[in-house]
């Protein structure tokens, strides 16, 4: 690949900060453009010490050791339903530690792919903690502590962020998060996870379902921001399914019965205040998933003058740049959904209108999303608080139904039933334009990725209507919708 | 077992490489052309990898013997699937066919961690 004409005399034309899905995206592109690229990625340790290599949150700590642990625990719930196929599944047990050896294997097969991946497309990479000199300095740092000075024309900002401890005695102490769940060396134990977040109810779910006894800890409600309708039947299938709730409390503090060991996880005692009374109870782990922090004020910011918001948020114009000319920012860092596949297009489109002739801009707006609990949900567009809010409530039209998949009728009744739902929320002043899509069910993220298409093409309740649907699946429902939530009518379900 | 015996023998502190190629004839000249362009390279830059680091070349056939399904390196916990194959043992950290002859990609398999 010819080289750019260089303008400018910096080392480099573009210096990515972050080395996760955006930043190794943005990277990878600009380098494929000619640009003259350097990478800088550095985990600090967190607070239990656990590190990890080059690619980021999704790879490392995010979406996939998540999926995969989520995978590992319907496994386990496949198995008992398999008994009523026919299938002797006399005695099954579950490792732990097969579970996250088999997965940070893969992980750290990755770590190096990247790596081999950068080289090969000539990427400069340096394992080091980049902070910022001027707004065409950076300073970095490797673990020993060697420093070195780099300059670039441009600078494209993609750190992410960490998850949050809260200001609780012990906390930092003995408590974990979601950066090291999915490494952890020891059985987690009983456990309780604080928060209400999707990452607090995704653990708990797996947790869970790897037979696990596990608590979860909420403060008000759960998956603030998601349709509210989906968020209840969540909470209300895992608490069918045996998972505990305190609700609300809050954690005070966090004592130390038993310390860990290499092989075995703590003894903790966990005080909450529920009703203004405190209570306590012992936990073996206590997993904090209570919000994540944009690592913004790290980079020394204001030795560019670069603007940001209170809570850490880098406010960007539609091209990605920041107020500072040669800086832009992509991903977790923005107010915008923080998903990888986000982060990978706006990197790439990015580095296109950077170094190659492009104009095209990121579409912020119809991001599809699934929340791998144990009952998925997918959703894409407006949540029912949302359309209400943007289009008034007399031009929204819910379209909604219970289903259950019929992988599921050969299997005992149980309270898990009833659950699986799906919703159209359309816009009746502009011909029923599906302005959200909801689905409860399993497989959410493949029937919501699926149906996304239609919504950013604009689909109306007619053309879903229009469409005939596969049969036996879960998909076909939104292709037989009749009932509107206005008419009151019951969705309680009838057989085929 | 491979680091267990590298151990015995005080090789290999600084990193156990296995280089997996084709067989050599008795001209000492392999079957594999991917295996006859790494081997210089591989060659050079071990000479130039850590103290202490060690290689341990492994030849798993001639062609034939490679080519089947059966083949115990194919069949292994080390799961080949090319030739030639360098590995840094006990780590994900792998290279095969063409990359085992891209001079900064072996280096940088050297590297200690």
């Amino acid at each position: 690949m010819p080289e750019l004409e260089r303008a400018h005399e910096y080392n480099f034309d573009l210096a990515v900060i972050g080395g996760g899905s955006g930043g190794l995206a943005c990277a990878k592109e600009a380098a494929k453009l000619g640009a003259k690229v350097v990478v800088f990625d550095f985990v600090h340790p967190t607070p239990q010490k656990t590190t990890w290599g080059l690619g980021g949150t999704c790879l490392n700590v995010g979406c996939i050791p998540k999926k995969l642990m989520h995978t590992a625990s319907l496994y386990g719930e496949l198995i008992e339903d398999a008994k009523q196929y026919g299938w002797d599944c006399s005695k099954v047990g579950h490792s732990w530690s097969n579970m996250v050896g088999n997965i940070q294997s893969h992980i750290k097969a990755q770590n190096w792919k990247i790596r081999v991946d950068l080289r090969e497309k000539n990427v400069t990479y340096y394992n080091e903690y980049a902070t910022f000199v001027d707004t065409h300095t950076v300073k970095s740092v490797n673990k020993r502590g060697n420093e070195r000075t780099v300059t670039a024309d441009k600078f494209v900002l993609a750190m992410g962020g960490r998850p949050n401890y809260p200001d609780v005695p012990g906390a930092q102490d003995y408590a974990i998060t979601s950066d090291d769940i999915f490494s952890l060396k020891y059985h987690p134990g009983k456990t309780l996870c604080v928060g209400a977040s999707y990452i607090s109810l995704e653990c708990a779910g797996f947790l869970h379902g790897l037979g696990i006894d596990t608590t979860v800890l909420v403060r008000s409600i759960l998956l603030r921001g998601f349709d509210r309708d989906c968020a209840d039947k969540i909470g209300s299938y895992m608490e069918a399914s045996g998972i505990k709730f305190i609700r609300p409390g809050t954690p005070s503090r966090i004592e130390c019965v038993k310390e860990a060991t290499e092989t075995t996880a703590p003894e903790l005692r966990v005080f909450f205040t529920v009703d203004g009374e405190e209570k306590s109870d012992t936990f073996n782990t206590v997993l904090f998933a209570i919000g994540r922090a944009p690592l913004t004020d790290k980079i020394n910011p204001d030795a560019i003058g670069l603007k940001y918001d209170p809570n850490l948020k880098v406010p960007v114009d539609e091209a990605e740049k920041t107020n500072v000319d040669n800086v832009y920012a992509i991903g977790d860092l923005l107010n915008a959904p923080e998903l990888t596949p986000l982060a990978i297009q706006s990197g790439r489109l990015l580095a296109k209108r950077l170094y190659g002739n492009s104009t095209i801009l990121t579409d912020y707006v119809n991001v599809p999303t699934t929340v791998f609990t144990p009952l998925e949900y997918g959703s894409v567009g407006l949540s029912e608080d949302q359309a209400v809010a943007k289009y008034g409530e007399e031009n929204i039209e819910v379209y909604h139904t219970k289903h259950t998949p019929t992988e599921q009728v050969v299997r005992e009744s149980s309270p898990l039933d009833g659950h699986n739902f799906a919703k159209l929320i359309c816009n009746k002043a502009d011909n029923e334009r599906i302005v959200g899509l909801h689905y409860l069910g399993p497989n959410a993220g493949e029937i919501t990725g699926g149906f996304s298409v239609g919504l950013i093409m604009g689909a109306t309740k007619s053309d879903f209507d229009r469409l005939v649907g596969i049969h036996p699946t879960s998909s076909e429902v939104f292709t037989t919708l009749k009932i509107t939530k206005r008419s009151g009518l019951s969705i309680e379900e009838e057989d085929c | 077992p491979l680091m267990l015996i590298a151990a015995e023998i005080g090789l290999g502190s600084s990193g156990i490489n296995a280089e997996y190629g084709g067989t050599p004839d008795e001209n000492g000249k392999s079957w594999c052309p991917d295996c006859v362009r790494a081997d210089p390279v591989i060659e050079e830059a071990i000479q130039n990898a850590p103290e202490c680091s060690c290689l341990i070349t492994a030849y798993v056939g001639d062609r034939v013997t490679w080519k089947d399904r059966n083949n115990n390196f194919r069949k292994s916990d080390l799961q080949l699937t090319s030739v030639p194959t360098l590995i840094k043992v006990g780590t994900e950290k792998r290279l095969e066919e063409g990359q085992c002859s891209n001079r900064t990609l072996v280096e940088m398999l050297f590297e200690e961690d």
